[in-house]
Formats: C-alpha cells, sequence, structure tokens
C-alpha cells in the first residue's frame, strides 16, 4: 500500500512537472489565492468549481446520518450574465439541499461560466445545469447510487430541458459521500 | 425390509433423546449467563491477574467455552489492533482450563473488518499465550482456514522490529502494547515451511508439530451488518484549511484559541494537520441541535480525491466552560487527523479512535489544554481529555484498578460541562 501512494505521490509530481513545463504563463492563471493552489492548479475549471462547491456545502448532522442516498438536479439559470438569486430545484429535493446551495450562492455567482464552456463566451442567457449525488458510504450506513443511474438522470434531465428557448448546458456530477 | 424396520427403531430410540436433547440446549441458552458467571467465579479462584471485560462475555456451547475479551493496553499505530480473549473451558466435563487467544489480523483484513472478526474469511495470525502470557503456539489463517504455523518474537521497539533481518519469502507483521510505560512490538512471522519446523531464536516459542485443536472456534467476534457494501479503502491526506461555520461567539473563540495555541509535542501534528495548512482535507467546523449525550461529532467526506471533515458542536454547550468546548474540539480534531492519516479501518472507527485517543492522546490533549488554559489544573485537564472516552479498554481498566480516578473524571467532566468550573463561555 506504502507503495502505491509514493506511485501516486510520484505520479502527481510528475504531472505537476510536466504541467508546468508546458506552460511559461502558469503564473498568470487566476488562481484561488488559498493553500489549495497547489492541487487546483491541476484542475479543469469545472473540476475546480466542484471542488470548492465540495469544500462549501455544509448538511447538517441529521442529514448526515440520514443513510438515504439522493440524486438531483439543480438549474442555475444565467440571465444578462448573471446568475439569478434563485436556482431551480426538483419537485422532491429537500429543504436542507435547496438552503446548503443557497449558502454557496456567491461561489456560483464568482464563476466565469465560460471558462468551464468556451461557446458561452458570447452569451447572455443560458441554464448551467448541475447534477449533485450525495451517497453514504460508511459502514452499517451504505447506500450509493449507481454510476448509471447518474448517468441516465442526468440525460433525462437535460431530454426534458431539450425543447427549452433557452439553452441548458451540464456540469460534471458533483459527488459527495459520507465515508465516515 | 430389515433395513426399514432398523431405522424405524433407530428413529424410535432416537426421538426422545434428540428431543430431551434440544430441551437441554433450550435450558442453556437460557442460561448462558450463569455459565459466564461461573467462568468468574472459578477464574477469580486462579489468582490471575486478567482485567476480563465479562459484559462483552460470550458463552459458546458447541465448545463448551466462555469467551471474554481481556482488557490490556494495545496499542495501534499504522498496525493491526490486535485482541486478546480469555477462553475458559470445560464447564460440562468439570475440567476446567483457561487460556488466552491473541488474534492478529492481518494489515489487509483489519482494514477490511476493522475487529469483527470472523472464521470464514479470516486471515492472520491466532495465538494461545499461556497463564504467564507467554506465547505457547500460533497458527496462520488464509481465507479461514489454517496455513502454517506461526512464529513469534518480542521487539523492545518498533524500530527494532523494523531493523530486525527478515527472511524472503516470509511474510511478517506485529502488534504491539504498552507493558510497564515500555511499547512492545510482538512481531509474527509465517513462512510456507508446512507444519514440521522447529522454534528460531529470540523468545521464539513456535511449535514445531501441528496442533491437536485448532484455535478457530474462539475468534469469531460479531456479524457484520448484511448491508455495509464492499470494503471501503482508507485514504491519506492532508487538511487544507479551517471553515468556520460557527456563530455562538463562545465556540468561535475558543476555536480561534485552539487553531491558533501553541500544543504539546503529542498533539502537535493532530493539530497543525487538522486545523492549518496543507492539501487535500477541508475541515468545517460548525454547530447544531444534538441528542443530549453527544458533545461533539466528526464527520468525514469525500469528493473525487478531496476529503472533508466537519466536526459538529452541539448547541447545549453555549453554558459550557470554554475548557469543556477546548476539549471537545481536541478530541474531534483527533477524529479528523485519525481519519484522514491513519490507515485504520472505517469498520468500527470509532470505537478504535477511541482506544487509541485513550491510549495515547490523553496526556497530550491535557497538556494542550493548559496550555491554552494556564490556569486549569493538571488533574483537570487530564479529567477533560478523558470525556468521551468512556468505552475504552483503557477506561475499563481504570475503573477495575483506580475507580476513585473514574469518579474524578466524571465529576470534572460535569462541573466543566455546566460552566460552574472553569472560564466562563461569553
Amino acid at each position: 500500500m506504502k507503495r502505491r501512494i509514493g506511485v501516486s505521490l510520484l505520479f502527481i509530481l510528475l504531472s505537476y512537472c510536466s504541467v508546468y513545463a508546458q506552460d511559461d504563463n502558469v503564473h498568470s492563471l487566476d488562481l484561488n489565492p488559498t493553500k489549495s493552489t497547489e492541487r487546483e492548479f491541476l484542475m479543469t475549471p469545472a473540476e475546480k468549481l466542484n471542488h470548492r462547491l465540495f469544500k462549501e456545502l455544509v448538511f447538517p448532522y441529521q442529514f448526515n446520518e440520514t443513510c438515504n442516498a439522493l440524486f438531483t438536479t439543480i438549474v442555475l439559470p444565467v440571465r444578462n450574465c448573471q446568475l439569478s438569486d434563485t436556482l431551480v430545484y426538483e419537485e422532491k429535493c429537500p429543504e436542507v439541499v435547496k438552503t446548503a446551495f443557497r449558502r454557496v450562492l456567491p461561489i456560483l455567482k464568482e464563476q466565469k461560466w465560460s471558462r468551464i464552456f468556451p461557446e458561452l463566451k458570447d452569451k447572455k442567457d443560458y441554464d448551467i445545469v448541475l447534477p449533485f449525488e450525495y451517497s453514504f458510504q460508511v459502514p452499517g450506513c451504505w447506500d450509493t447510487i449507481p454510476a448509471k443511474t447518474v448517468k441516465w438522470r442526468t440525460e433525462q434531465a437535460m431530454k426534458t430541458r431539450a425543447n427549452n428557448e433557452i439553452k441548458s448546458y451540464c456540469l460534471q456530477p458533483l459527488k459527495i459521500s459520507r465515508f465516515k | 425390509m430389515f433395513f426399514r424396520k432398523e431405522t424405524l427403531l433407530y428413529l424410535a430410540f432416537c426421538l426422545p433423546l434428540l428431543t430431551l436433547s434440544c430441551s437441554k440446549d433450550d435450558k442453556l441458552i437460557s442460561h448462558d449467563s450463569d455459565e459466564i458467571t461461573s467462568a468468574k467465579n472459578w477464574l477469580e479462584t486462579q489468582h490471575v491477574d486478567f482485567l476480563v471485560d465479562w459484559d462483552k462475555a460470550k458463552y459458546n456451547k458447541q465448545s463448551d467455552r466462555v469467551i471474554a475479551p481481556l482488557i490490556w493496553n494495545v496499542i495501534s499505530d499504522d498496525g493491526p489492533l490486535s485482541m486478546r480473549k480469555l477462553s475458559i473451558s470445560g464447564h460440562r466435563t468439570g475440567k476446567r482450563g483457561v487460556n488466552v487467544v491473541e488474534i492478529i489480523p492481518s494489515k489487509a483484513y483489519y482494514l477490511e473488518h476493522g475487529n469483527n472478526y470472523s472464521l470464514k474469511d479470516f486471515e492472520g495470525v491466532l495465538a494461545l499465550r499461556g497463564l504467564d502470557l507467554q506465547f505457547q503456539r500460533g497458527e496462520y489463517y488464509k481465507n479461514g482456514e489454517r496455513a502454517f504455523p506461526a512464529i513469534f518474537t518480542s521487539y523492545p521497539s518498533m524500530e527494532a522490529y523494523m531493523n530486525a533481518p527478515h527472511v524472503e519469502g516470509c511474510v511478517y507483521t506485529y502488534t504491539s502494547y504498552a507493558s510497564g510505560g515500555t511499547v512492545v512490538v510482538v512481531g509474527t512471522n509465517y513462512c510456507n515451511y508446512g507444519w514440521n519446523i522447529g522454534g528460531s531464536g529470540g523468545n521464539t516459542s513456535g511449535n514445531g508439530t501441528e496442533p491437536s485443536r485448532p484455535i478457530e472456534y474462539e475468534i469469531d467476534e460479531q456479524t457484520s451488518p448484511e448491508n455495509d457494501g464492499p470494503a471501503t479503502e482508507w485514504y491519506y491526506a492532508h487538511v487544507e484549511e479551517v471553515v468556520d461555520s460557527l456563530h455562538t461567539p463562545c465556540f468561535k473563540n475558543t476555536l480561534s484559541m485552539v487553531v491558533n495555541g501553541a500544543f504539546t509535542k503529542t498533539m502537535i501534528e493532530v493539530i497543525d494537520q487538522v486545523f492549518h495548512f496543507n492539501e487535500a482535507l477541508e475541515v468545517t467546523v460548525m454547530e447544531d441541535q444534538l441528542d443530549a449525550n453527544l458533545d461533539g461529532v466528526e464527520q468525514s467526506f469525500r469528493s473525487g480525491m478531496f476529503i472533508k471533515s466537519t466536526i459538529t458542536l452541539n448547541q447545549s454547550l453555549a453554558t459550557a466552560s470554554k475548557e469543556y468546548v477546548a476539549a471537545t474540539l481536541l478530541h474531534e480534531a483527533c477524529h479528523s487527523y485519525f481519519s484522514a492519516k491513519k490507515a485504520w479501518p472505517l469498520r468500527d472507527a470509532n470505537n478504535v479512535h477511541h482506544n487509541v485517543m485513550a491510549n495515547q492522546y490523553v496526556s497530550g490533549m491535557a497538556g494542550a489544554l493548559q496550555h491554552l488554559f494556564p490556569n486549569l489544573p493538571a488533574e483537570d485537564a487530564i479529567n477533560l481529555a478523558w470525556g468521551g472516552l468512556a468505552e475504552t479498554l483503557s477506561w475499563k481498566a481504570m475503573a477495575m484498578s483506580d475507580p476513585a480516578k473514574i469518579n474524578s473524571i466524571i465529576a470534572t467532566n460535569n462541573k466543566y460541562k455546566a460552566g460552574t468550573s472553569g472560564t466562563k463561555s461569553q
């Protein structure tokens, strides 16, 4: 196992070096001036967003004890280049999820969506769809959602929006699992 | 025809016996506690100096043995946490005997199962010790089957074990415990020599012949829940930053003290890793209304390669002293640290964490508390550091050897929790 960790560390180090070598302007990237810069440096903009959401999303203790996995999609409406204050949730989305996402609204508002979807550079009105999975991998409290279910439900969510006048763009799922 | 007649006769003879046998078994089931009490009483006549956890004793009808966990100072760092059980035999036959069975799982088995041992898939060493705790014999099990005899050697320290020459082709594992103020490491090796080998040097007591009776039926600890899912991976991670989601001023203030305080050597790593910078673990400290019996809880989450630990303080602690809040934060910080940094199993994680805290972190936490609160008496600091560790083996050992200390710990925690001692929250 130690060897596996060693190999992983070596891989991260090599990845770091190779990315660093490829881009001399790496220091000009808009990195979050926190201590996470080294890891965020290796991430895509979409991964960075998910990381920040993961970091800031807080669910109450009781919710973390339910042992009932959930999957939902959250729609982030952008109008005139501004993210709306009101996010759109699925009908059965638990109130704690809505509360948690209300708390991270500033992060979502700061996001430059064209960094994730370059085709949005010249667009003013669009919807961003965020698939969200919360699962439990705690011994005695185990409930997960199969990857194919996540995929299917995300596809369904996008299909229902396919004919909307305002185009939708789907983020990679934000997956959070409790393991202890 | 003859066969049929004989079968009928056989059945006519055996059925009543079977019924009698069943009723006897039923009687035994309903009197397991009598068997345990009888074993306990017999053991008292043997003048052995064991601390036995009689609350968790079980009677094994099949082997006519009472199996009870021993309370001892097992230590787990990154290695498997072994377990000792007392095995008292012979109530039905009237020939009493006692052995100590030590279960040393392989690291892989331990990571997957924790201390929920089961014979059907056990991998690791089962060892028999005598009443003097010297090894008598040991067996290495693979997939629940006896594979090789195991050899035992004691080392004075972990370094000595790590630096000892290891024979190529043999598999090594170890367990460690505190004895007379020093850490004793017991390394075991199992080489595929077959059963007919002799012992090796040092303190070895390997048995060269196939044991007449397998140790196997002694080991089952408890059945794992059915819906646990596959084995959970374990993680190494680092702490990145603390997200302070607290709003009670006392909590915010105490968290700031804990995060920014300088600490005793033992706690430096914990605090640095949990509350200070690094790469991949975030810690959120929040407050919520928890069950009355909980002062705080720690829950761990992951998303991709990131780990996040959430420490939740019970809002009821708003009236507790700052010392009590700080002790709770340190306790939960240890959970965060262990979850992220230690290669310990997630199954039964809280129990493992608490035992390690009780064995290795109490004085460190107490020192940290005294540093934060210079007027805090040393005894109170120690007593506060013991908070939340009442289910541990060390606590039970103390309850037997020094019950007054247990009362003192409980009284101190009650006073500081009620806010009648210590620094008032504001």
